[in-house]
């Protein structure tokens, strides 16, 4: 059973394309040995800037890197792109990273999916939605003519003629027990997003004892803690959002408006900022303790070299 | 029945947990440190259970909490306050429990905390 692993977060909402690539050979040069890209049609606010198509971003990363294994974190298949589609671009990405591609999948958010003009279907629906994607997704990658009438989605006469050896693990996201239940019961493995050990529980007892445990922890190393703070709040004030507003609402600009509410310390308290080792310590910590055995460390604002440097220095010598 | 003691006849509804508790699961005693603990765990274990000198069980440690600072204290980076079951309770109660899909095991504990063992999921529902 895994013990504990740093990841690197590529933030696509932050970096533009060639900029993901460079990051992903330098956190496979730093000694990162897994990545997690998000997987996002706009940012969450304006000032973030960028928004990639991932499965491009995920194609020359395959190529820049030799052992990095990289995952989508997270692409949602149930409205945007059909769960058919998904599923072609994570065989053609798994070839390219044979062994080493994950693809993450979650519920979505209605300010990457509604783009399409269909209806935003509410959470249980959209948990009913991912679940028969799931299921569609892994009859493609298993091989042969897939056709599929259910509640959600149809496929007719698909067949996938590009595939890797074995198909990549299915990690699924969740933000509550339900979705860590829906996870345990059909997925590969966990990726959450705060510390929780009884969303680990309801992953495992519904079948997921063993399997893996991903989490994503925001920071902005500075060493100078005010600057990081004002850098977390500029860049990354949707940290500080909670509830429906992070899935009901459709753009950037909404975004912004919400996020003109939030002060400082409400993203300070979420985003780790500054470089005092203890802080990252303790909240990588707070992970472990609940279970999760991959923490990705997503580095907020454009200074990635801080977050290497820093790391490198004062945080991964003291994990064991 | 007296607490902790194991009970007579096969596994039904109505045995008490507290003859089934399984106490041979990788105890950790408080102020072992987490390079200490990490040969306690087998290749198989995902947890410990944390005790004190009294044996009372001050939390749970996960299997990735190894890979923390080895210097850190055991108690500092385990599960606090993790939900104990008495032993008492019925295997049809934590049956139960454990269909409402909250936790994959289950602590038996007298009332004043002092542990008595483990109960998995697995243990109620396979074969």
């Amino acid at each position: 059973m895994a013990e504990l692993r740093l990841g690197y977060w590529l933030s696509s909402e932050e970096r533009t394309p060639p900029e993901l690539v460079d990051l992903a050979v330098r956190a496979e040069a730093e000694g990162f040995a897994t990545a997690m890209i998000s997987d996002h049609y706009h940012p969450w606010v304006a000032e973030q800037g960028q928004a990639s198509f991932v499965w491009t971003v995920l194609g020359a990363i395959a190529r820049a890197t030799t052992g990095l294994e990289v995952g989508t974190g997270v692409t949602a298949p149930i409205l945007r792109l059909h769960p058919a589609v998904v599923a072609q671009a994570a065989a053609t990405t798994a070839t390219l990273l044979p062994g080493r591609f994950f693809l993450g999948v979650g519920t979505g958010e209605r300010l990457n999916e509604h783009v399409t003009g269909a209806a935003w279907p509410p959470a249980a629906a959209r948990r009913e939605m991912l679940e028969e994607a799931v299921g569609i997704i892994r009859s493609l990658l298993a091989g042969g003519d897939v056709n599929h009438r259910g509640r959600h989605f149809t496929v007719e006469d698909a067949e996938l003629f590009t595939r890797p050896d074995a198909p990549p693990p299915i990690h699924l996201a969740a933000g509550g027990a339900r979705t860590a239940e829906l996870a345990g019961r059909i997925a590969d493995g966990l990726i959450g997003v705060a510390p929780s050990p009884a969303q680990v529980d309801a992953f495992e007892a519904a079948g997921g004892r063993g399997k893996p445990k991903l989490a994503q922890l925001h920071v902005c190393c500075d060493e100078d803690e005010d600057r990081a703070r004002k850098t977390a709040l500029r860049f990354w004030p949707n940290a500080a959002l909670q509830g429906a507003a992070l899935t009901e609402l459709p753009r950037p600009r909404d975004f912004d408006g919400l996020a003109s509410l939030v002060r400082e310390q409400d993203v300070a308290d979420v985003v780790v900022c500054g470089n005092d080792p203890e802080r990252h310590l303790r909240r990588i910590a707070e992970f472990a303790t609940a279970g999760f055995d991959t923490v990705y460390v997503h580095q907020v604002g454009p200074d990635q070299d801080a977050f290497f440097d820093f790391y490198a220095r004062a945080v991964v010598p003291h994990l064991a | 029945m007296a607490e902790g003691l194991p009970g007579e006849g096969r596994r039904q509804d109505e045995q008490r947990i507290g003859a089934i508790a399984d106490p041979d699961v990788p105890i950790l005693r408080a102020g072992t440190t987490v390079g200490e603990a990490a040969g306690a765990l087998g290749e198989d274990d995902d947890v410990a259970v944390v005790l004190d000198e009294d044996d009372i069980v001050l939390g749970l440690l996960r299997r990735p909490a190894l890979g923390l600072d080895p210097a850190t204290p055991v108690e500092d980076v385990a599960q606090p306050g993790p939900s104990t079951f008495r032993p008492s309770l019925t295997i049809k109660e934590l049956r139960d429990y454990f269909d409402s899909g909250h936790d994959e095991r289950a602590l038996v504990t007298t009332l004043t905390g002092r542990w008595l063992g483990l109960i998995r999921r697995s243990d109620l529902f396979d074969g």
